[in-house]
């Protein structure tokens, strides 16, 4: 069943790419084959299989993260801004899902690479605001990291090899993700699909837990302490530029960057601890990511592109709760399972975290003001991603249980 | 006779990926990538895995027509002016191909290790340098070839053929891609 957890977008992409003149024909198609693929990633099962020499393996937590990035893409397509046309988004979105497939079934990590290096080279061939150069630098130069490091995984003679195999893996992937140090802008009036939020907030955190899961695995003891080293170094470092960043950010676009790259600090964080609570606040941080700060973001889109007046209303109290990860949104749970860890690994590293979690409180207010006067519309989007955000929140231990973590 | 097969194939890999990065036009860039895609083969060839190697030969033989047609930029664009960078760009990478290929990475054969490694090195330095989408595509299509064929040493032998031929139609695929209009991604250089 893995291996058609991939096979059903790509046949999905193309099947409503080739319809794309039949505009409902084409929807109906993409709806059908995403729902293939959300039901064969569901129900597939962790054991090794192998089709042509190749071997796939969809393991508990990357298949969780999967299924989440089924449901966002349904969710992106779903709150798109009214009068949009939905089928390249729906197109682009199962073109993403086949991609973020692969990551997670492919056992082969020289294959995973290939997988990002093509999604980074068709990503930026879309057309966009920004050059093919500044689109394709960050993620292909992840790309090709991360086959230096399945190159040095494979086989090293020595501990220095092994050592830039555990480093390589990390840059690999947080340049394949677009995190500092590999930031780009984010424009609102890009479109999404072409625009760096598909990677941010899209394609990363799948990749980010199979570098936790797999591409990791391989990694000798010496290289391990690099790894989770650096791990923890970038983490902190996006944390800190996330909240400076914001900080000195006017309610806009920039404001919904850093406020990812916050997040993305956090699960670094957490990913980098090793410890149990520590990829379970990561695992529910990435499902948020998905789930709750994406779509937030592409229906924030429009009222961003117009740049009025910044307004706070009701329902952006509880957007703002939910993005700072208060009680009892699922951001919450996650923060102090990190905490926890964290206190337990080092003190100073708890400290930090909480001021730069705390941090976020009042930035969270100011990015709920820039939905400015919500439509209908975007009331209904928000009021359907508050009610899964708090699902998770309430239960949490239903998702850690499922990625291993509980 | 094997190892001198291989050794040939090592060596127009690294040719192949040297004229990518120092084309800037259709031709120079259809020749590199058939010379990355000949030398690929060829050392699958002489370790004995010829379904890989007609698959890899099939992939760039197909991504270089593919891009020759896609490419707007006529001739060769090869050592066009302020080249030498570029030049001794491609000795210092091929001596550090050598290196690691030999020293460092210890997977499959030392010259299936190196002519990955040139490829890898020089595809990703014309790729994350270039301002021209064609070059770029190019570029990553050389790479995804040499992918395929690491793939097939870091896996199992039986999978040699299909990680191939992943390799093989991601290279095709990305020369596929269309052109951006000019403002947004292709002036030449």
């Amino acid at each position: 069943m893995a291996e058609l957890a991939l096979g059903f977008p790509v046949a999905g992409a193309l099947v409503g790419s080739l319809l794309r003149r039949r505009h409902r024909l084409s929807l109906l198609a993409c709806l059908a084959f995403g729902l293939g693929g959300l039901l064969a990633a569901a129900t597939a099962r962790p054991e090794r299989a192998s089709l042509g020499g190749l071997d796939f393996q969809l393991a508990a937590p990357a298949q969780t993260i999967l299924v989440a990035s089924f449901l966002a893409a349904g969710l992106a397509v779903l709150v798109a801004p009214a009068g949009a046309d939905r089928v390249p988004l729906a197109v682009s979105a199962l073109g993403g899902l086949a991609a973020i497939a692969a990551v997670a079934v492919l056992r082969n990590s020289v294959l995973v690479a290939l997988a990002v290096l093509l999604t980074a080279g068709v990503h930026a061939a879309l057309p966009a605001l920004r050059s093919f150069r500044e689109r394709v630098r960050a993620p292909a130069f992840g790309a090709l990291l991360l086959v230096l490091a399945a190159l040095l995984t494979a086989g090293t003679a020595s501990v220095a090899g092994a050592r830039i195999a555990g480093l390589a893996l990390v840059l690999g992937v947080t340049a394949a993700i677009g995190l500092a140090p590999y930031l780009g802008a984010l424009d609102p009036r890009e479109p999404a699909p072409a625009s760096p939020v598909a990677w941010l907030g899209f394609l990363g955190p799948t990749l980010a837990v199979v570098m936790a899961t797999r591409l990791s695995g391989g990694l000798s003891a010496e290289a391990g302490d690099a790894y989770a080293a650096v791990l923890i170094g970038l983490g902190i470092f996006n944390l800190g530029l996330g909240a400076v960043g914001g900080w000195r950010s006017k309610p806009g676009a920039d404001l919904w960057r850093y406020s990812f790259l916050g997040d993305w600090g956090l699960v670094l964080v957490g990913l980098g601890l090793l410890s149990r609570d520590g990829f379970g606040a990561a695992c529910l941080l990435l499902v948020s990511i998905l789930l709750l700060r994406l779509p937030l973001y592409l229906l924030a889109r429009p009222a961003l592109v117009k740049t009025g007046r910044p307004e706070l209303h009701a329902t952006g109290l509880l957007v703002a709760a939910a993005l700072a990860g208060s009680a009892p949104f699922a951001g919450f749970a996650a923060r102090l399972l990190l905490l926890r860890s964290a206190t337990a690994a080092a003190w100073p590293l708890a400290l930090f975290l909480a001021l730069g979690m705390l941090s976020w409180l009042p930035l969270s207010i100011r990015l709920a003001q820039t939905f400015g006067r919500p439509s209908r519309r975007v009331t209904f989007g928000v009021a359907l991603l508050l009610v899964i955000n708090l699902a998770v929140g309430l239960y949490p231990a239903f998702l850690l249980k499922l990625v291993g973590a509980s | 006779m094997t190892g001198a097969l291989a050794l040939t194939g090592a060596v127009l890999a690294w040719l192949g990926a040297s004229i990518l990065v120092l084309a800037d036009a259709r031709r120079g860039l259809a020749l590199g990538l058939l010379l990355v895609a000949a030398g690929l083969a060829l050392e699958r060839t002489a370790e004995g895995s010829w379904p890989g190697a007609l698959i890899l030969a099939a992939g760039g033989l197909t991504s270089a027509l593919v891009g020759l047609r896609r490419t707007p930029r006529p001739g060769w664009g090869l050592l066009g002016q302020g080249s030498t960078p570029r030049l001794i760009l491609c000795l210092v990478f091929g001596a550090g191909a050598f290196w690691l290929g030999t020293a460092l990475i210890t997977i499959g054969t030392w010259p299936g290790r190196t002519a990955v490694v040139a490829v890898v090195a020089l595809g990703a330095a014309r790729l994350l340098t270039t301002e021209d989408q064609r070059a770029g595509l190019t570029a990553a299509a050389a790479v995804a070839l040499a992918c395929g064929l690491a793939a097939g040493l870091v896996n199992s032998p039986e999978a040699e053929t299909a990680a191939a031929l992943a390799g093989a139609l991601a290279a095709v695929a990305l020369c596929a891609m269309p052109s951006l209009p000019v403002a947004a991604g292709s002036p030449s250089g």
